[in-house]
């Protein structure tokens, strides 16, 4: 039957929702859009909106890293 | 490059020097093979440790165009074009979508090429022969461009004899690459991508050091851009390209994660830890790259102003000719950057043509022309295929030599590549998705984005609707089709 044949090729682990949360949260932080335009304060060459959006893009890395490495190991690995 | 000063002796030997150990590279990984299998050759044994892995993502994501077309749209767009340094780290985000159970289920399945999921999952000969198609074609496009940038690199240092050097150049080198790739695989292919993503590191930090030491600090290169009529480029950017900056975060997320010869190398990982530890570093390299070429498009447009249209592109090279005109130091660091650029095109062009070759042989040879042929048969087949097809790009990178308009014309192949997102990223995830649905969803999607980007459209502008790219419109139907579809069969079921 497909669909006993499909549940063995799909995903069987815990289905980790919040993690498309984070992204959206972090992607609605990377990108700009909530910064003054015209604003070109800046510090050490940086305009502080560009700080701001690699502080975020740092962040995004950060997350990104710790879902990976907390990956569960699958069966080949132990 | 085409405003570099043409390179002397000394640095011809080095760049040749360079080229030979590939080679030798080459012959050591058909050394090192084990068996005459399709899994060797293209999947290196599934053997892949950490450091090869992490360097051969590396050089393989990073092409030319990272340094030189990075640094060009940040002279035209200023800031704004931090879009690239998201743009990159979200490929490693959209990896996250589906690698890790691909990697497993590649293991246990024995998948050779992406399209072996396909039809694996879905049981469809057709959804694996449009993928490996969908596939081939923007890998063709994307290696006749790397190709065309092997040229104009050549050319841009030979002085009065540049048309003779392009040619030179792209026929050079595409039979060093075509010799160590068919010699060694994907093993032959990954040690070099170590020494290439090796030189391509090295050359972005010293390229960083390069425009302090002579420019002065980022913060004289701001001040001066604020205090010219390009001051708007330090400003947040408008409405307009916020949202082009969003279409590019997916469109080259999705897209480049599906990547066939990225998604070998994640079969070829020697087990998901270290697969996922390879990634987990990855996210960090956006910042040794993507952003030094943001940052060097920023000193261009401070210290070179002026260039407008297609020279902005040429915005680095007039940076590294003050630099290389200043000492002798300054001469043998371009040297380094020139290494950096033709290996980052190297490790580039090499994956695609070895991916080509691998679908060529496994997805169409072996399915639809000669399914008796044997294991060592199908990788002769590959490595012909190879010759073949590197050997017409080449032919048309000669006579397509002044026609930069027309290749950015087809460069469509995230557009096209990203409607696999559902079949992959979704049927992984989803057990309800079938394969008419999907099928169908595939299909409009393709029709729709290559409607939008090549119809007679007004409300196309500068290939986007409304600053998104076609490929979106499209995948958001395909999405609908897959998953509403299934949904909906599963429910007369």
């Amino acid at each position: 039957m497909p669909g006993e044949r499909d549940s063995t090729m799909a995903a069987q682990r815990k289905p980790r929702g919040w993690i498309i949360i984070v992204y959206l949260v972090l992607l609605a932080l990377v990108i700009p859009w909530y910064w003054p335009a015209g604003d070109t304060r800046d510090a050490y060459g940086l305009p502080l909106w560009v700080i701001a959006t690699l502080a975020a893009l740092l962040l995004t890395s950060a997350f990104t890293s710790w879902v990976f490495l907390s990956w569960p190991e699958d069966a080949g690995d132990k | 490059m085409s405003d570099l000063l043409p390179f002397g002796p000394g640095a011809w030997a080095f760049i040749a020097f360079y080229l030979s150990l590939l080679l030798l590279l080459g012959w050591a990984g058909r050394a090192a093979r084990k068996e005459d299998t399709l899994q060797d050759f293209y999947l290196g044994g599934r053997g892949f440790g950490f450091f090869v892995l992490l360097l051969t993502l590396y050089a393989t994501q990073y092409s030319g165009n990272t340094i030189f077309g990075v640094a060009g749209a940040t002279y035209r767009f200023g800031f704004g074009w931090l879009i690239a340094v998201h743009y990159m780290l979200a490929i490693i985000v959209f990896y996250l979508a589906f690698a890790p159970k691909l990697h497993e289920l590649s293991r246990n399945r024995g998948y050779v090429t992406p399209a072996d999921y396909l039809e694996d999952r879905y049981e469809s000969r057709v959804i694996s022969l449009i993928g490996s198609i969908v596939m081939i074609i923007a890998l063709n496009n994307y290696l006749l461009a790397q190709l065309m940038t092997m040229g104009r690199a050549m050319q841009g240092l030979a002085g009065p004899f540049g048309d003779e050097a392009y040619n030179y150049g792209v026929i050079g080198l595409a039979l060093i690459m075509l010799i160590y790739g068919t010699l060694g695989g994907i093993r032959a292919i990954a040690w070099t991508d170590v020494m290439q993503g090796g030189v391509l590191l090295v050359g972005f930090l010293v390229l960083l050091m390069l425009l302090v030491d002579q420019f002065g600090p980022l913060s004289a290169a701001t001040a001066r851009i604020a205090a010219s009529p390009d001051a708007f480029k330090v400003a947040r950017p408008e409405p307009a390209m916020l949202r082009e900056w969003l279409s590019y975060v997916i469109v080259i997320g999705v897209g480049g994660a599906l990547y066939p010869h990225a998604i070998q190398r994640i079969y070829a990982a020697k087990s998901c830890r270290t697969m996922n530890l390879s990634f987990a570093s990855m996210t960090f390299l956006p910042y040794m790259t993507a952003l030094v070429a943001v940052i060097a498009g920023i000193y261009a447009l401070a210290y070179v102003p002026g260039l407008e249209g297609a020279d902005t592109d040429q915005a680095l090279g007039r940076l590294l000719r003050i630099v290389q005109e200043n000492s002798l130091l300054g001469y043998s660091v371009v040297v380094l950057i020139f290494s950096a650029v033709i290996a980052a095109l190297m490790s580039t062009a090499d994956s695609a043509m070895l991916a080509i070759s691998s679908m060529f042989a496994k997805d169409i040879y072996a399915v639809h022309l000669n399914p008796k042929a044997s294991e060592s048969e199908l990788t002769m087949i590959g490595k012909r295929c190879s010759w073949i097809i590197v050997g017409a790009l080449v032919v048309f990178a000669i006579l397509l030599k002044d026609q930069a308009s027309l290749i950015s014309l087809i460069d469509r192949k995230f557009d096209v590549l990203i409607q696999l997102a559902p079949a992959f990223m979704l049927g992984i995830h989803l057990p309800f998705l079938r394969k008419v649905p999907v099928f169908v969803g595939l299909v409009t999607g393709l029709v729709i984005a290559l409607g939008l980007a090549f119809g007679p459209f007004d409300f196309v502008v500068a290939g986007k609707v409304w600053g998104l790219h076609p490929g979106i419109y499209g995948l958001g139907v395909n999405t609908t089709i897959a998953v509403a579809g299934s949904a909906l069969r599963m429910g007369d079921q």
